[in-house]
């Protein structure tokens, strides 16, 4: 931890402060009940009695587990893979298990009675392993693990709600569930819970000590007898352990399990036992705080609104702060290692590129829309005389798909040429997720708004995304590992605030939902026609500042060297950036990938100059989402799914892929 | 060795070559950062033909210096002029087309070949959107000449060895065509048979295109042998400056680096080097 962080906090004091919120808001949450059922007269009272008892209550009990258990499993991570960013969820141990249980509620309903503690171990073991899988092949580099965390994430999101769009009466409960809602009817659960966190203790207690050690890093560890692997494996195990016990009981709560051993350390716990107890207390009255305020202010829906995106609301702007406070603990573990291979140039090979690049887009295009199935389920190509019945409603999709999947492919060319990180694109680094912001304040503020000013909104939402994480990504050491976590932080505080304004009931939510979702389904001809102009205008536009992407990257002395003028290079392109995600978005949603994949194989095909790497974007990036539109329409007959979230399920292993390799070339 | 130190002023400020010609003028500059001076009241002229040298303990202010005269960045107090006119008067273009800067950390991977690197140095010619002229190609064709880099020039930028690197850079310089080179530590990380291949082309390319140059260096010795001038810093103020051949004299070189020297000389040439503890 950065010398100048010391003791910013005393955490006696924080941990007061917080539970004095904690008592107001309990106060005023339990003051009447407590009232009337002291003296239980009437029914009425006596039914205000039982909801005390066994709904408030075990509510608040269990919140206080959660939270618990949480900060407790994330503060052990975060020992074991000297990692101050890894949490529950940043390792994608909630998304696991709660995929698993969705799965389990469609194939094997069954099972859930049976054992629904173990299909959330089995499913939140499995994303674990595979993201520690992913991030051993890069030497468990941090930024290699959050972000194969994040992917995975990402993905079982997706998963689960292509599920809920499958099998949608079986999984309406698991969907509010998943947002993380600690409703309780009884106190069943929370004993519950209570009992396998307890059991959790023993081993907990044996590993304390080797853990501690470890706080003088591995290889004195290991120096003084620590066998550091096997103690690793155990305190993974149980860390992802306790996250499913949660997750099982109540669902994904984001970033309690991220934001209590921050503030922990950010009280100056340097020592492990000392982090584990302070982030134990500040876990579970941060949940118990948020959990009473969404009571207090959710009035009488507030027992629905799922507390769990609403510590997503909360904790999100959190880890932004830490992430441009925080230092590492090692900082020599987050240098940046993020340098993608860069195929040696083959010149020679570029004409086979450019053809094998247009043929393919055009292929995609022209062919693709072709492609159906009958109402039986059987494939087939449409045939001439029924263009003009079928045509109307496939090719809005296509071509705002095609347009859409261009400009974000065009975007992220241009953010990881300039930037430098080879992870930057439009979604990932939380461009998409500010669009979608601006369009929510400006419903949330006027309801009913205009097309125009939705767009605008947009626009004006998705440039000061990009603004506010490149600050924040450029205020300290390891830039793109901040550009990233921002970016992330960003897209997880965007999700879960339209998760609350959904809950909270208002018809403008569903708008938001659907682009989120990224329907290219529900595109008329108007929209896709635009999208597909705005692709070539702004490719065209893009190509006018190809001189400054070919000097930018060379860092900003050479360029500004050369006699660019750097701030205006940057803010034209960056706004060019903003513009392009704006259209982009709402036709496929914010976690298509498309932007990040599309660069990557314009580079893996050996396409180097800025000119041609923009069109071979472009290209690119229409072919893969006219590839998934195609899929999303045709895979899950008569049902179509979200063109955004197939998406993202395509190309989520390939840059799982690109993650693992990236560095062995 | 105080005594020295405030004893050994700036004894000339008259260049070998004619000084009233400086392209640069630096006066009174200084830099401050809150309350940290880095730069205290320097006066520098960067004449034509005349290799500068910049020596000087670690964190005396070199690159500070450097930075400064490249115009990135910003004086707190003090004036720039060149060609007789303030900094502020030129546009960034117009300004790189006259000063050329090579940082001290140059990107190791850029992904380019070494011509799409070299032709980077014609942007404050040809600008964002003008055409790549015959003029850019024949100066971008001349730069690789004269470094020796035309035979390496489809080779990527990231596969060539550390002197090959650095001479690409100084190519790209070259095709700038400005009449300021500014040249931050060029061959801290080369072996000596490179160091040498640089400052000869240095030498000669300031001689050939009548370019005045500033370079930042750690070696006393190939200063001594391949600047005309040398301005020593030392604390973020001349500690001393003169020409070259004067430099290898302990009176000279123990106040600027606080260490007690010893100079051999070899035939012609006077070599400075620590004194061994005894």
């Amino acid at each position: 931890m950065g010398q100048s962080l010391k003791r910013t906090l005393d955490p006696g004091l924080l941990s007061g402060a917080l539970s004095a919120a904690a008592v107001i808001f309990g106060a005023i949450l339990l003051r009447e009940p407590l009232q009337t059922s002291l003296a239980a007269d009437s029914v009425e009272e006596q039914f205000e009695r039982l909801i005390l008892l066994h709904a408030t209550l075990p509510r608040i009990t269990m919140a206080i587990l959660c939270g618990a258990g949480l900060a407790l499993s994330g503060t052990i991570l975060q020992q074991v893979l000297r990692n101050p960013l890894v949490a529950p969820d940043t390792v994608a141990v909630n998304a696991g298990a709660r995929l698993a249980l969705a799965l389990a509620a469609v194939l094997a309903p069954g099972l859930l009675g049976f054992g629904r503690d173990l299909v959330a171990i089995a499913g939140a073991a499995v994303s674990t392993l595979l993201v520690l899988a992913i991030a051993g092949s890069r030497r468990y580099s941090p930024l290699s693990m959050i972000l194969a965390g994040l992917v995975v994430s990402l993905y079982c999101g997706a998963a689960s709600t292509v599920l809920v769009l499958l099998k949608d009466r079986y999984l309406v409960g698991l969907f509010i569930w998943g947002s993380g809602s600690l409703s309780q009817q009884s106190w069943e659960p929370a004993i519950q819970l209570a009992l396998r966190l307890l059991a959790c203790g023993l081993p907990l207690a044996m590993l304390m000590r080797p853990l501690s050690v470890m706080d003088a890093g591995e290889e004195a560890a290991r120096a003084v007898g620590v066998p550091v692997e096997r103690v690793r494996i155990f305190a993974v195990g149980l860390a992802v352990l306790m996250a499913a016990f949660v997750t099982s009981a109540v669902g994904v709560i984001g970033f309690i399990g991220l934001a209590a051993p921050a503030l922990a350390t950010l009280c100056g716990a340097e020592r492990f036992v000392a982090r584990c107890f302070w982030s134990t207390i500040f876990g579970a009255l941060l949940l118990v705080v948020t959990d009473l305020a969404v009571q207090v202010t959710g009035g009488d829906g507030g027992a629905f609104i799922p507390t769990g995106a609403v510590t997503a609301v909360i904790g999100s702007p959190l880890l932004l702060v830490f992430l441009s406070r925080l230092r590492s603990r090692e900082p020599q573990l987050l240098a940046v290692d993020a340098s993608m291979p860069v195929r040696t140039p083959h010149p020679a090979r570029n004409a086979p590129v450019w053809a094998f690049l247009a043929a393919g887009a055009l292929l995609c295009l022209c062919f693709l829309p072709l492609i159906g199935r009958a109402p039986d389920g059987s494939w087939f190509i449409l045939p001439a005389n029924m263009f003009g019945e079928i045509m109307p409603w496939r090719l809005p999709r296509t071509l705002g798909a095609a347009g859409a999947g261009g400009l974000l492919a065009i975007g992220g060319y241009i953010l990881q040429r300039v930037t430098q990180n080879p992870m930057a694109s439009p979604e990932i680094i939380g461009v998409s997720a500010g669009a979608i912001m601006g369009a929510a304040i400006v419903l949330a503020l006027g309801g009913a708004a205009s097309e125009i000013s939705l767009g605008l909104a947009a626009a004006a939402g998705s440039f000061a995304a990009l603004v506010f994480v490149l600050n924040i990504a450029f205020r300290g050491p390891a830039a793109p590992e901040r550009m990233l976590l921002a970016g992330v932080a960003l897209t997880a505080l965007v999700d879960a605030a339209v998760g609350v304004f959904s809950a909270s009931g208002s018809p403008s939510a569903v708008l938001l939902l659907a682009w989120m979702a990224g329907s290219a389904g529900g595109v008329d001809m108007t929209m896709a026609a635009s999208a597909c102009a705005a692709a070539l205008i702004f490719l065209c536009v893009a190509l006018l500042g190809s001189r400054w992407l070919a000097v930018l990257p060379l860092g900003t002395p050479v360029a500004a060297g050369v006699g660019v003028r750097v701030p205006l290079a940057l803010s034209s392109l960056f706004a060019l950036v903003a513009v392009m995600t704006a259209i982009a978005t709402p036709v496929i949603g914010p976690l298509t990938f498309v932007g990040l994949m599309a660069p990557h194989m314009v580079r893996l095909l050996g396409v180097r100059s800025a000119p041609a790497g923009l069109v071979a974007s472009a290209l690119t990036g229409a072919a893969l989402m006219t590839i998934a539109d195609s899929l999303a329409r045709t895979i899950a007959f008569p049902l179509q799914l979200p063109t955004g979230v197939l998406a993202s399920l395509i190309s989520g292993p390939v840059l799982l892929l690109l993650i693992a390799k990236g560095r062995k070339q | 060795m105080n005594e020295i130190q405030t004893g050994a002023p700036a004894s000339t400020s008259d260049t070998p070559e004619k000084a009233d010609g400086a392209a640069v003028e630096i006066k009174a500059a200084s830099v401050s950062i809150g309350d940290v001076n880095l730069l205290n009241n320097i006066d520098i002229r960067l004449a034509p033909l005349c290799v500068t040298g910049l020596i000087g303990p670690n964190g005396a202010g070199k690159s500070t210096l450097a930075k400064v005269v490249a115009r990135q960045l910003s004086l707190s107090s003090g004036e720039c002029r060149l060609d007789e006119k303030p900094y502020d008067a030129f546009g960034a273009r117009d300004f790189a087309r006259r000063i050329a800067y090579l940082p001290q950390s140059i990107p190791v991977a850029t992904g380019l070949t070494v011509h799409e690197l070299v032709r980077t140095g014609r942007y404050p010619w040809h600008g964002a959107l003008g055409q790549f002229s015959a003029d850019d190609r024949a100066a971008v064709d001349e730069a690789l000449a004269i470094t020796g880099m035309d035979k390496l020039a489809d080779r990527s930028t990231d596969t060539l060895s550390g002197g090959e690197r650095q001479r690409c850079w100084i190519a790209m310089l070259l095709a700038q065509q400005a009449s300021v080179l500014i040249l931050d530590e060029p061959i801290s990380a080369l072996d000596i048979r490179f160091q040498i291949e640089t400052m000869n082309l240095v030498r000669s390319i300031s001689r050939m295109r009548a370019v005045s140059i500033l370079i930042i260096l750690h070696d006393i010795n190939l200063a001594a042998r391949y600047c005309d001038e040398i301005v020593a810093l030392k604390e973020g103020r001349i500690a001393w400056r003169g020409p070259a051949a004067s430099l290898i004299d302990p009176a000279v070189l123990e106040p600027i680096y606080d260490v007690r020297m010893t100079v051999h000389t070899a035939g012609v040439v006077k070599l400075a080097f620590p004194k061994l503890a005894d």
